[in-house]
């Protein structure tokens, strides 16, 4: 943390990437005359070129591509581009390659779900948001849930992802989805080890339902900072349903909500995402900004008359009508009931949704892989032809993703489009940080524990950067700007720790 | 003693992935180690890493005001954060603490080669012609280390 006497007797307060932050991302406050927060930035640095990277290729060599934009989220990139180059080609997979490929979705949840909320979310709330920076991590979380905590942490993790690995060829970098299906699949022993593992991870989720129930929710003072209006905005939400609106991560319609919870739009992304989303650019910003294109982009502001939209696993739950799983149905239904019904618009509630959807991806990985036609050897149709364009829509942990192809009748890549969850969700981090910031921060009065809690407002999103703006054109940000109250640039500072 | 030598990066992400393109490069000339590619950090990273007794990391740096190509050598105690620090995940020393409590058999000696970027923040498979030079360079300073057994 450093602090800053900019033009005007503005304080800046750049909070930097020293803890959880990545370095691609960073978080300005800047004070007024009284030491109270005037305006407050969450910004991303822009990684260059990959349309131009992508352009020219076959198209069937995206799913194996774009797992590289990100080392955090490989697998929801490369299901999404999966379906997107199944439409480029004009090929349904076939119905045992659909589930192969929602089971390593699922799996990849579980392994995503884990890292989040023992090592982020833990440590502000097992260990405390004031605590020690040196204390609040994974290993402060361990020490005070016991020990085997640790262990059990590593193999749950270890198993989601060899399921992937199983599945997917590769658990980091997946390989295995080409157009119309998967190229291998799964034998009869590999099954029997899945179900072996995935019924580990069921129990895992239990435990971790159990965890959150008994540290977090036991402690008042950690339910008054989740429902605090700290961290609250009414917005629309978004996520994607099965056909009776349960969650799906891979497959279904993708089903918006208002912010009093009434459905507002359900559409096939494939044939009609454009119709629903625009994207609003912000001259201090690299990473656009997408809105409901039928409410309006009206700044970022929440409530009913403004398109912004959040995404990921609050917005899910939100968005859905429950899970088509037993476990984490009555979990789904106890939050609901806990935090006063549905809609929810606590963003420190993204937590417990988390480890909701933790439980849900284990026991769908379970089901899936009891499925009786899930070692079939049917795991492909070949394409025949070339339509030219497709969308792939899948969740990823951190939200709704979009990828949409354009190619030549040949196949080969002219243009592409990709919506990342993190991009889904921009306005809504922004506004967290800023509202959390003026909530948390006066007089001049900002210490570790204060900004800790700022930063908690972002991290509850789960956001990843990696991927967020790679498609824009531009120069490299610089590390602070200073913006008048017209959000006029009139001054820069290059970052200072 | 088993060894691992691991490059880290992206390598779509031009003078991210140098790491990778030095390893791709040691596999062919070196033998009786072990070599891997990994994206990843914090606790990926320190999976990878149980079972050995000596690793050898390759990853790129970004440095304030540094000089594209120059090459660090650094212990885990001398890097603050380490590619990759990622809202997402933890850092490089939190994440060996915590393989060193829970995982049990962590590397007793752990050294990095950082190569300072020039471009890490483009989309491209080749490097930027400052961090290609020094490629062989650390290639030849890990060849030796290898050979003195240190």
């Amino acid at each position: 943390m450093s602090e800053k006497t900019a033009e005007g007797n503005k304080k800046e307060i750049v909070i930097s990437p020293v803890t959880r932050l990545e370095g691609h991302a960073k978080i300005d406050i800047f004070l007024n005359d009284e030491g109270n927060v005037e305006d407050a930035y969450f910004q991303v640095v822009e990684l260059k070129g990959f349309e131009r990277f992508c352009q020219g290729r076959p198209a069937e060599e995206m799913p194996r591509i774009v797992p590289r934009i990100c080392g955090v989220c490989p697998n929801p990139h490369h299901m999404a581009s999966g379906k997107a180059v199944d439409m480029v080609f004009g090929v349904e997979p076939t119905e045992t390659a659909k589930k192969l490929r929602e089971m390593s979705l699922n799996a990849h949840y579980v392994h995503s779900h884990i890292a989040h909320f023992y090592a982020l979310a833990g440590p502000d709330f097992i260990v405390g948001p004031t605590a020690d920076p040196s204390e609040r991590n994974i290993v402060g979380v361990i020490n005070k849930v016991g020990l085997e905590v640790g262990g059990q942490v590593i193999k749950a993790r270890a198993d989601a992802q060899k399921i992937q690995e199983i599945i997917s060829g590769r658990a980091t970098h997946p390989i295995n989805n080409l157009p119309g299906g998967i190229a291998k699949p799964i034998t009869s022993e590999q099954q029997k080890e899945i179900e072996e593992m995935s019924k580990g991870l069921v129990e895992f989720g239990k435990f971790t339902l159990q965890i959150f129930e008994d540290v977090v929710l036991k402690n008042k003072d950690y339910v008054d900072i989740i429902t605090g209006d700290i961290y609250q905005h009414k917005t629309y939400y978004m996520g994607t349903v099965d056909k009776n609106n349960k969650v799906n991560f891979y497959d279904g319609d993708v089903r918006v909500v208002d912010p009093d919870g009434k459905e507002f739009a359900k559409f096939d992304a494939s044939k009609e995402y454009l119709d629903h989303i625009a994207e609003h650019v912000e001259p201090w910003s690299y990473l656009k900004f997408p809105f409901l294109k039928n409410i309006g982009w009206k700044g970022l502001v929440d409530g009913k008359d403004s398109g912004v939209y959040r995404v990921a696993p609050l917005a899910r739950l939100n968005a859905s009508d429950g899970f088509s799983t037993p476990v984490a149905q009555e979990a789904y239904e106890k939050m609901y009931e806990v935090l006063g019904g549905k809609p929810v618009h606590a963003t420190l509630a993204m937590h417990w949704a988390r480890v909701i959807e933790l439980m849900y991806a284990a026991e769908r990985t379970l089901e899936l892989i009891q499925d009786p036609e899930i070692t079939s050897n049917d795991v492909r149709n070949i394409p025949t032809d070339v339509v030219g364009e497709g969308v792939g829509q899948v969740e990823a942990p951190r939200g709704t993703l979009f990828h949409h192809y354009w190619t030549d009748e040949e196949g080969i890549m002219k243009k592409l489009n990709i919506i990342v969850a993190t991009g889904n969700n921009n306005a809504g981090i922004c506004m967290s940080v800023k509202r959390a910031a003026e909530k948390l921060i006066k007089n001049f009065k900002v210490d570790q524990g204060i900004l800790n809690m700022v930063e908690m407002a972002f991290r509850a999103y789960d956001p990843c950067f990696a991927c967020a703006t790679h498609t824009l054109p531009g120069h490299m940000p610089l590390e602070v700007k200073i913006y008048d109250s017209n959000h006029n640039l009139y001054q820069r500072f290059s970052r200072f720790d | 003693m088993k060894t691992l030598i691991l490059g880290i990066g992206n390598p779509i992400l031009k003078d991210d992935g140098v790491g990778i393109h030095i390893v791709r490069e040691l596999k062919k000339e070196v033998k009786g180690v072990d070599f891997e590619e990994a994206s990843v950090s914090g606790l990926e990273l320190v999976e990878l890493l149980k079972g050995y007794d000596r690793v050898i990391i390759v990853d790129a740096i970004k440095t304030e005001n540094g000089k594209p190509g120059r090459i660090y050598r650094l212990t885990p105690d001398e890097i603050p954060t380490m590619h990759g620090i990622s809202p997402h995940d933890v850092d490089f020393r939190t994440a060996l603490e915590f393989g060193e409590k829970f995982i049990g058999t962590m590397p007793k000696k752990i050294d990095i080669y950082g190569i300072e970027v020039d471009n890490a923040t483009e989309f491209g498979e080749d490097l930027t012609p400052e961090v290609a030079k020094s490629v062989p360079l650390v290639i030849k300073k890990i060849k030796k280390e290898l050979q003195n057994g240190s």
